[in-house]
């Protein structure tokens, strides 16, 4: 199967050569179930945590994009209860140019700057958008709640 | 997406420009390819740590999708080479003409043996592809590509080993699986032919047993791939799908899902097999609308009583305008119960509100994830250097057994963690809960953290909380006790919670000593509790309304006495008749206009009902200042009694605690 050389091959090149803020790695023997972390970027009101993700690679990986989700809950308009993650590369934008470690740190920069305009959780939205104070002070909370 | 063309272009342009400089270039450049693009900020960096291990491995001779070396190559007008498997799977499997790199589409790839050469070399070409959109270099590339679409026998191929191309090709999927089961007695899994996208040749074969073992299970071989098997749909019998995602399709097209269930645990989702079953699920589990409307609408129904209650009001409000009383009624009855439901479905509430006040308490999270958090944290304060770690690790295993203490902990994370963001009590918090909750090493650190976390929060007063006024009232008095509590962690939130209640006390004790004194002369009782009034209610009402509710209050008292409580002794009763007709004299004296306004307010229910019991304890000093407390509710309640459910409910909250209150005092 052509995915498993691919996982493979990323997996050595974020051992060799590591993306700053975000870690990945199988979890036990099954090489197409990630566990990744990523750290909430100081610039924004997650600084400080450390999010949990899951990665299940689809067995015709790179041509499907990977499933990923968040494992640790988080306040973010683009993200809901269940962790899931509203990210146009995720879905119909993914290319199988993109790498795990790419997809990470897009999902690092959604943590910077949330897309409102298209959200997942429309009440956050909501407030990202009229009392953005308000949304990054329960976001702090949050995050100091489950991910510090 | 903005982000990740940017990073697209970026690559192509700098392919462009790489079009006239050297082969060694351009191989910089493909490595540039895999690094990380798609954040600014992190781009020169990576790129220039890719560039610094390039002698690693020689990453451009391998394909950048499917990471197999490149023999035959497809190259793109946008500048970008794949292999030619990958390319052509993307063409006639996927049926897309877009560049698997890019995104770019493309209506001709060009392929060929030639490595090196690139798209505007190859001018001249052997045959063209309409179909696929694929140009050939050569008789060789275009042969090896065709007959990767062949439906040919992998088993007879094998046979006949001298020659390398397919012997027969059968056209179809079910025409080779019928050669395959009446030849060599195995099987493809047609499941995957279907949906796994792969070339013929590249689908694996099974005898009985391994491909029902492959269905139900997955390949029990050794390569771990994730597999389990197709999953099974539970209602239609021996119906598999490829993965997941098939089967969550079939589900919803073809069965139906309870959508209060998805509310309450999202995580678990139900299925039924059809309406029929839903709807006993429904009657069973939740609150159906029974009107034959809705019924017939299908799917109203409600996951609490309040939620139907609130819908038949709305939408039946003619079929049941007859008996409003009873529906009055039930509502009263059960805000207790709803309150409690709607807080546990939506977590979200108490945290938009910023009332959360257990902080600390809530995640109890595995060691296993709190040492996962930790050490993340450590890894990327240290930016990735192993040595380092090791050292890390080496001071909590220490720590562990004693070796050193948890202010050594400190100084030595202090010292090793130098990085400006790094931040050392974070650390110290995380490793506090790598320990059970009760131990010693648990309450030290988490006693370092939080005395870290209150300097933190005596510095900078305003921005911790996203209610001020209470923080700073909290943090005040915080100040003022802190000395006589709370040196471990989980109790400190919870003092905050429980300080303004403090601050209540001082003042309802005034208005308490002041009503005594009304049973020896009135002239103390009055002025007394003008001073007190400002204190004990802050909102709304002026002190004229108030003196007005006083002796109306005390007025609704005699009836309530002598019609419900004979037991009550003489002399108390004696005395309250006492303090009634002194506060009718200064009514009189007062504002008569006022008090006959306030007769309206008599007629509340609720103080009856909350006087007697506060007698019985016969202490007259709590009786007096429960009459006080009681009425500052009362009267919010008959102005509020229009307004929503929801305030309601707050409103028996709020009342449930200042009952409490009252009873600490009165013991």
């Amino acid at each position: 199967m052509s995915s498993l050389k691919r996982i493979t091959k990323e997996l050595n090149d974020l051992g060799r050569d590591p993306p700053t803020s975000c870690s990945a790695g199988p979890v036990g023997d099954d090489i197409y179930h990630w566990q990744a972390s990523i750290m909430g970027p100081p610039d924004s009101p997650y600084a400080g945590g450390v999010f949990f993700l899951s990665i299940h690679f689809p067995t015709d990986y790179p041509f499907k994009p990977p499933k990923i989700s968040f494992t640790t809950k988080i306040y973010h308009p683009n993200i809901n209860a269940n962790g899931n993650i509203c990210l146009d590369i995720l879905k119909d934008q993914w290319s199988p140019a993109l790498t795990i470690s790419k997809v990470l740190l897009s999902i690092c920069s959604l943590l910077t700057d949330a897309n409102p305009d298209d959200p997942l959780v429309p009440e956050i939205a909501h407030l990202y958008k009229t009392d953005r104070p308000k949304y990054e002070a329960t976001a702090k909370e949050w995050t100091k709640k489950y991910a510090v | 997406m903005s982000s990740i063309e940017s990073g697209i272009e970026a690559s192509n342009s700098s392919n462009l420009q790489n079009k006239s400089s050297g082969k060694q270039n351009r191989r910089k450049n493909f490595r540039k390819l895999q690094g990380p693009q798609t954040r600014a900020g992190t781009i020169s960096e990576t790129s220039k740590t890719s560039l610094g291990n390039h002698n690693e491995e020689d990453d451009s001779e391998l394909c950048l999708i499917c990471a197999e070396p490149l023999e035959f190559i497809s190259l793109s007008s946008c500048h970008h080479k794949t292999c030619y498997k990958c390319s052509f799977r993307q063409r006639a499997l996927y049926d897309k003409k877009s560049c698997l790199i890019c995104r770019t589409d493309n209506d001709v790839m060009k392929f060929t043996d030639n490595l090196d050469k690139k798209y505007e070399d190859l001018d001249k070409c052997f045959k063209i592809n309409e179909k696929y959109g694929v140009a050939f270099e050569n008789e060789k590339t275009h042969d090896i590509t065709m007959n990767l679409l062949k439906f040919s026998c992998q088993l007879c191929d094998k046979d006949d080993s001298g020659s390398s191309t397919p012997s027969v090709d059968y056209g179809s999927y079910k025409k080779l699986n019928d050669h395959l089961r009446n030849i060599h007695k195995k099987y493809f899994c047609m499941i995957c032919a279907k949906n796994n996208h792969s070339f013929p040749s590249e689908l694996p074969i099974y005898t009985q047993n391994q491909l029902k073992n492959h269905q139900v299970r997955g390949d029990n071989k050794a390569n771990n791939s994730g597999f389990v098997g197709h999953p099974l749909c539970a209602f239609c019998k021996d119906k598999r799908f490829y993965s997941d995602d098939e089967l969550y399709a079939h589900m919803r097209n073809n069965h139906e899902r309870c959508h209060i269930c998805d509310k309450l645990k999202p995580n678990e989702p139900q299925y039924f097999k059809d309406y029929n079953q839903l709807f006993q699920h429904f009657k069973n589990s939740h609150y159906i609308c029974t009107i034959q409307s809705c019924l017939d609408n299908k799917f109203v129904v409600f996951g609490d009583e309040l939620e139907l209650q609130a819908h038949i009001l709305q939408e039946h409000g003619d079929i049941v305008k007859g008996k409003p009383k009873l529906f009055q009624s039930e509502l009263s009855t059960f805000i207790a119960t709803p309150a409690r439901v709607i807080r546990d479905q939506r977590v979200f509430d108490d945290d938009l509100t910023g009332q959360s006040n257990s902080l600390r308490n809530m995640p109890d999270e595995s060691p296993e994830l709190s040492r996962a958090r930790l050490e993340e944290r450590a890894k990327h304060y240290l930016g990735n250097d192993l040595s380092k770690f090791a050292t890390f690790t080496n001071i909590n295993e220490k720590y562990e057994k004693k070796k050193i203490n948890s202010n050594d902990v400190l100084t030595s994370y202090t010292s090793l963690f130098t990085e400006k963001e790094a931040d050392v009590y974070l650390l110290i918090n995380n490793l506090a809960s790598t320990f059970p909750k009760n131990s010693t090493k648990y309450k030290e650190l988490n006693a370092i953290y939080d005395a870290h976390e209150q300097k933190l929060a005596r510095d900078s007063l305003p921005s911790l909380s996203s209610d001020p006024s209470l923080h700073t009232v909290g943090s005040a008095i915080w100040r003022g006790s802190s000395g006589a509590t709370v040196s471990s962690g989980g109790s400190r939130n919870l003092n905050t919670s429980s300080l303004p209640t403090l601050q209540l006390r001082p003042a309802s004790f005034d208005v308490f000593g002041q009503q005594n004194k009304q049973v020896k002369s009135y002239k103390t009782l009055t002025k007394p509790s003008k001073t007190s009034r400002p204190v004990v209610r802050s909102a709304a009402q002026t002190s004229a309304a108030q003196s007005e509710y006083k002796p109306t209050y005390l007025n609704k008292n005699i009836p309530d006495q002598q019609s419900s409580q004979q037991s009550l002794s003489s002399l108390t009763s004696s005395k309250s008749n006492v303090s009634l007709t002194s506060n009718r004299v200064v009514l009189g004296k007062g504002k008569s206009k006022l008090a006959a306004m306030s007769l309206e307010s008599l007629p509340t229910p609720k103080p009856r009902v909350h006087i007697p019991p506060v007698r019985e304890i016969k202490l007259p000093d709590s009786k007096n200042w429960g009459k006080s407390n009681g009425r500052s509710n009362d009267i919010p309640d008959d102005d509020l009694s229009n307004l929503m459910i929801d305030n309601s409910n707050n409103k028996g909250k709020k009342k449930g605690k200042q009952k409490q209150l009252l009873f600490h005092i009165g013991i």
